[in-house]
Parts: C-alpha cells; structure tokens; sequence
C-alpha cells in the first residue's frame, strides 16, 4: 500500500495544510497502519516536549530577576579603579592648581635641597670623633660611615718632592704625615 | 597663574637658601708649628697626645719636638686663609670640601727662591695631619692641622 509523505503528515500533524490535502490523509491514515503510527509517534514526541518545557519553566525563579538585571547593567557602566582614578586626578590638577602647585614646588624644592645638592657638592654632614658631641642623627650617621684619622697628598710632585706617610695614632688610627724633601 | 609664581618664588628662595648655607660652611682648624731635632729635650708637653706619632717614621729620627707656635683659624668653604709660619715661610690654609664626613683641605708652603708646596689633606675631625721636613735653625719643621666644625671644639 502506498504511504503518505512523511512531510506532509507532519504538515497535517502541525495543522498546517489545506482542506483537501486533509481529506486525503484523512482518507489515507484509516486504511494505512504505518501513517497512523507516525502521526501517534509525532503526538508522542510532540507531548515529551510540551512536558518537558512546562517542567523547565516551573523550576525558573523570577524572585529578585530585575533587581539582578539591574546588578549586572551597573556593574557594566560602572568604571574601573583606574578609570576612576583618572578621572579624579584630572579633575583634581583642573579645578585646585591652588593646592596642588604650591604643594609640589614646595616638595621639589625640599627634595632638591636633601638630595640634589649635597651629590652636586659632593658634601655631607661632617664626622664627629670622639669627645665631640654629636647634635644630630645625620652627624652621627656621617661618624659612622668615616673611620678616624687622615690622609695626605703632595699636589705638585713635579715641583716638590716629598714622601708619604701613614702613621697610627695612640687610637689606632691612620694619620696622614708627607715629608719633603729638602 | 599666581600660584604658579608664588611657587617658583619659593622654590627659589628655598634653593637659594640651601645653596648659602652650604656656601657659608665654615671649619676651625688649629695649627700646630713643631720644631723637631735632635737635642735631647723630649716631646714638649703641649704635644704629649701625638707622642705616638711622633715616636714612628719618619719622625724616629728626631728625639725632640718643641711646641713652637699654635694659631687657631675660622675657614670658610672655598676661601684660603693666610697662616702664621716661621721666616721666611709663609703658608695658607683652605677648606675644600666635606666628603664622606671628612674635611678636605689644601695646605700652600711657599719657600724663597723655591715652588711652593701643596699638599691636600683628608681628616677626619679632630684628627690631624701633618707636613713636615722643611729646614728650621736647629732641625726641621713640623705642621699640624687638626680641623672640625666650626662651632665644635678641636681635641687633641
């Protein structure tokens, strides 16, 4: 026996042919036992799915959704850390040159003053030895680093001659003495 | 715009200050004029803390050191000051320098007919160095420049 298109019994299954092409499968699915199973098969599948759906939408919650909705959107337009910094500090430098200005001038100047020009001078806050007081950290840091005694150079050998000496003192330290020649 | 200039005004006068202060570092150096020779005498009490010194080369030699004349000087940062030696010597002293908590002085000897001396000394303060060797009437000269801040006081 002839059997009807597969695609026109799910056509037919949808509701969605016309009046004739009804009749026909109508007419057909009484006689053919293979149609009618495929349409029951389609209703079968058709019912799994509907169940299925109803099943998923029971177990959505919709408690607090648009309070989430709203999270996320804030979270998305809100800037980062350092968009937001930029912007505070661009805002800042515009709007109070009055603070930050004079604020500035007057760190560079006093950074100039600790560190630039004792390494442009080549100085530091002189030693104390023993005996001597020491008024300051900075003096007694300089102390430390030096230890006691001299040393002596003749400048002009070409001119004069002399012979250098390093004698210890009675606190062992290294004295410098140059003795000329004459 | 004012803040701008108020600033750089006081930046400046900041540096500015900074660089006079630096400028008006001053020192105070003792100088020792010391006879040594060989006449028996012994170390001159005034001179009794370089006695250790005085008994090791190149000073082994000699057996007495006289105190001969002692002059303190204020020094200014840069600025040789004129000393008082023995004739016909004359000599000046001159603050260099603070480097690494030491004093960096120039001594200038000049002699008659001859070049004169520089020597550059490096102390410590309140410790000395010395120049010595040059002829005096009875044995040689001997000159000691002990140094430390000006409104310290030098230790011998």
């Amino acid at each position: 026996m002839k059997r009807l298109p597969e695609k026109l019994l799910v056509r037919y299954h949808d509701g969605e042919i016309g009046e004739k092409d009804m009749k026909r499968v109508e007419s057909t699915i009484q006689e053919s036992v293979r149609d009618r199973e495929f349409l029951e098969e389609m209703s079968r599948i058709g019912d799994l799915l509907r169940l299925m759906n109803e099943e998923n939408l029971d177990s959505v919650s919709f408690d607090g959704f648009e309070q989430r909705v709203l999270n996320s959107l804030d979270r998305a337009q809100r800037p980062g850390f350092f968009e937001s910094a930029r912007v505070w500090m661009s805002e800042f430098f515009e709007h109070r040159k009055t603070v930050w200005i004079p604020t500035a001038s007057l760190v560079g100047a006093a950074a100039a003053v600790l560190l630039v020009l004792p390494l442009v001078t080549g100085t530091v806050p002189p030693a104390t030895h023993s005996g001597a007081d020491v008024s300051s950290g900075i003096w007694a840091a300089a102390a430390d680093r030096s230890p006691g005694g001299s040393e002596v150079s003749l400048m002009n050998r070409g001119q004069a001659l002399g012979t250098e000496y390093s004698v210890l003192n009675e606190r062992g330290e290294a004295i410098g003495v140059v003795w000329i020649d004459e | 715009m004012n803040a701008r200039l108020l600033a750089a005004i006081l930046g400046l006068f900041l540096l500015l200050g900074a660089t006079a202060s630096q400028a008006s570092e001053k020192v105070r150096c003792e100088v020792l004029t010391i006879e040594a020779s060989r006449s028996g005498q012994g170390i001159d009490p005034a001179l009794v803390q370089h006695a250790s010194i005085f008994q090791k080369a190149p000073f082994s030699g000699f057996d007495t050191f006289k105190l001969v004349h002692r002059q303190s000087y204020e020094l200014t940062l840069g600025a040789p000051v004129a000393l008082a030696m023995p004739q016909p010597l004359t000599g000046s002293l001159q603050f260099n320098n603070r480097l690494q908590g030491r004093l960096d002085l120039t001594l200038s000897i000049m002699r008659p007919q001859r070049s004169p001396i520089l020597i550059n000394g490096k102390a410590t303060p309140g410790s000395p160095f010395f120049a010595a060797g040059l002829k005096s009437a009875h044995g040689r000269w001997v000159f000691g420049i002990i140094c430390d801040r000006a409104n310290g006081v030098v230790h011998h």
